[in-house]
Formats: C-alpha cells, structure tokens, sequence
C-alpha cells in the first residue's frame, strides 16, 4: 500500500468514525485513527460563558416568526385589527348598494301602530288626527335612503295635568310644569318640563350624519 | 441530518462545533467566546440570504466563522503565527491542582500541539474535528482541493499523534 492509499484510506475511515458509522476492521493507520478519535471526542465548549446567554438575546432580536418567538396568548396584532377592518369595509361596500335596492318605497311602508300609553298619559293626549293618506305622509327619502322617519300623527301640547309615575318603591306624583309645543317648518315637538326633568318628544327629519359619524377608510 | 431552518435550532445544533473551532483557532476562552458570538450575530443577519441549493448550513456557518476568526486576529493587527508564538511563549500558567484539572491540562496540551501546526493546517483540522465535515464540504469552505485537504489532515494528525506522544489526550 503506497502513502496515497494510506491516506485515502485514513480519511475514508476518519469521516466513518466523525459520522459515527464506526472503525475500519482492519486500519490503514490504526494509531493515527485512535488519536483521531481521541481529537474528534475533544470538546471545549462548557468552558463558553456566553452560550445561553447569546441564545436569548439573539433571539431576541429574532423578528417575530411562528418557528422562532412562542405566541403571546391574546396578542393579536395591528395585521389582523388592519385585516378584519378591511373585511368589514368591503361587506359594507357590498351591502350597501343591496340595501338600497331591497328597501322598499316609503309610501308602501303600512303605517306603524301607535305607541302604548297608559290610559292618564293618553288622557293628557290630545287626539291623534286621523291618519292620513300614506302617500300624504310620505317624506322625502333621506339622502342615503337607508333611513326614514315612522310616520306617526302630529305632537300637541296640553293641559297640565298630575299622574302619577309607578316605580318599585310606589307612586310619586309629578306635576307637570309646563307643555309646550315646539317645531319649524319641518318639525314638530312637544316638550314638558316637570320639577326635576324635561322630556321631549319630537318628530323631525333627520339624516344619517346626525345619527353616525362619517369615517374614511 | 436535517438542517433546522430556524434560527434557534441552528444555534442548538451548532454552536458546540463553532465554538470548538475558534477555540482551536484563537485558543484563549474569553476570546473564543468573543468570536463565537460575532459568528452568530453576523449568522442571524445573514439567515434570509442563506440559499440550501448553495450549499450546506454547515458550510455556510462555518464560511462566517472562519471569515470572524480572521476579523478578529486582524483587529488585533497581529498574523496569527505570531500570536501563537507568543502565547506558546508565556510563562506557565496558574499552578494546577493535579487530577483535578487533568482534563483541563489535556485540553490545553491539545491546542498548544493545534497552534504550533502551520496556519492552513491548524484551520483544516479546527474545522474537521469540530464540525466533522466531509472533505468535500472543507474544500467548499477553504477553497483547496478536496484531495488537498486528505493529505493536509493526515499528515496533520501524525504530527500531533507524535507531538503528543506518551502524553494523555
């Protein structure tokens, strides 16, 4: 065996041992391979002060990745906020155009029955003019068409009157300070003022921008 | 083997074998530890431009590793021959408590044999008995023919085998 083979040889066996396949039976070099596997099983790495330390903080400066950061229980990111946002723009947009399509044409809504008031509050009621024609109390369609008043009869002040106000506790009378009627061109409402409150009740047209805010998405 | 594509199991599966490397190729522990850490860093900067179909993760790492050895024995603005040289020549070091640190000593008498081989020698047997890489893959690494580096790694064994002859490893 020249020193060529002995070498190829050597090494053939040397990358057996470094891979764990195990030795040669018969070495070209079996001295040089023991040493060489004394060498391979040399290790100088517990005496590293730095091995877990550089661990965490490179990975620290991992960016966030499923393979490499454990998820934080209840985080959800600016992404899927950005995500679901979209999401609901987009149905919004779709929905939008259905909607006014479908609604139907104000003057074919049936009137809504009127509200239930106990009989002293009815009492202190004027009387409700009979209904109008439905196409008569048909109001314009708001700009967006999604809204729409409910067709009701026309508010009225009254007298002053006493009833009494039913709680859990019992009855407390209130007296009705004052009962006036309010409204413009396109409004109509009736306000009381009582000893500690004032309530109005008005009819008026309203838009969509005076019950919702307008965003840009 | 597989070879993990995250980081953290890069670093579990390899940092034993880089750490040894530069302990052959600075030898000093603080400065190992330095190097080591420089070689991971610059390990997870580079981790999205790593391409597999280049070459193995091995090959890759250790490219940086011997690429932060030579950074930091240029730093030093010191060639590495001299270094060792100067180290070979410092008085001795603490007394040894014997038996204790027997296996400290050897490990000591093992990287003063490494440091005396010649510079091209001492990276070709840094990086087969730390990593275990084929031939073919340090060739890939160095740049010398992967026949080269058979003959550089035998005779480099037989050297240390007999500089440390009659001496426990």
């Amino acid at each position: 065996m020249n020193g060529n083979d002995t070498i190829e040889r050597f090494n053939a066996e040397l990358d057996g041992l470094l891979s764990g396949a195990g030795g040669a039976a018969a070495s070209a070099d079996p001295a040089a391979l023991e040493f060489a596997r004394k060498l391979a099983g040399a290790d100088f790495s517990a005496e590293s002060k730095i091995q877990r330390s550089l661990r965490a903080r490179l990975l620290e400066k991992l960016p966030v990745s499923g393979a490499d950061k454990p998820a934080k229980p209840f985080s959800f990111g600016f992404g899927t906020f950005l995500q679901a946002a979209l999401a609901a723009a987009c149905l919004l947009l779709i929905a939008l155009p259905l909607t006014r399509r479908d609604t139907p044409r104000r003057a074919e809504v049936p009137p809504r029955p009127a509200p239930r008031v106990p009989a002293a509050a009815a009492a202190a009621m004027p009387a409700a003019p009979p209904p109008a024609a439905p196409a008569a109390h048909a109001e314009p369609a708001g700009p967006g068409g999604l809204f729409h008043s409910v067709p009701m009869a026309a508010l009225s002040g009254g007298r002053e009157q006493e009833f009494p106000i039913k709680t859990t506790k019992g009855e407390f009378p209130i007296t009705l300070r004052e009962g006036r009627k309010t409204g413009g061109p396109n409004e109509a409402a009736v306000t009381w003022e009582t000893e500690n409150a004032v309530f109005i009740l008005e009819r008026r047209i309203i838009t969509a921008d005076e019950l919702f805010e307008r965003k840009a998405i | 083997m597989a070879e993990p594509t995250d980081f953290s199991g890069l670093y579990d599966l390899h940092f034993k074998k880089v750490y040894n490397y530069v302990r052959y190729r600075v030898r000093l522990p603080e400065a190992a530890d330095d190097v080591t850490g420089k070689v991971f860093e610059a390990a997870l900067e580079k981790l999205d431009s790593y391409d597999p179909a280049r070459a193995p993760v091995q090959v890759w790492l250790f490219g940086i590793a011997r690429n932060a050895v030579a950074d930091w024995f240029r730093a030093r603005s010191r060639v590495e021959e001299v270094y060792m040289e100067d180290i070979e020549q410092q008085p001795g070091r603490e007394p040894r408590i014997e038996n204790v640190l027997e296996e400290k000593e050897d490990g000591d008498r093992l990287l003063k044999a490494v440091a005396a081989l010649d510079p091209r020698a001492r990276d070709i047997i840094a990086l087969k008995f730390s990593s275990g890489m084929t031939n073919r893959d340090i060739a890939g690494v160095t740049g010398l023919g992967e026949s080269n580096i058979g003959v550089i790694i035998y005779r480099a064994v037989k050297t240390l085998q007999q500089k440390l002859a009659g001496k426990e490893l």
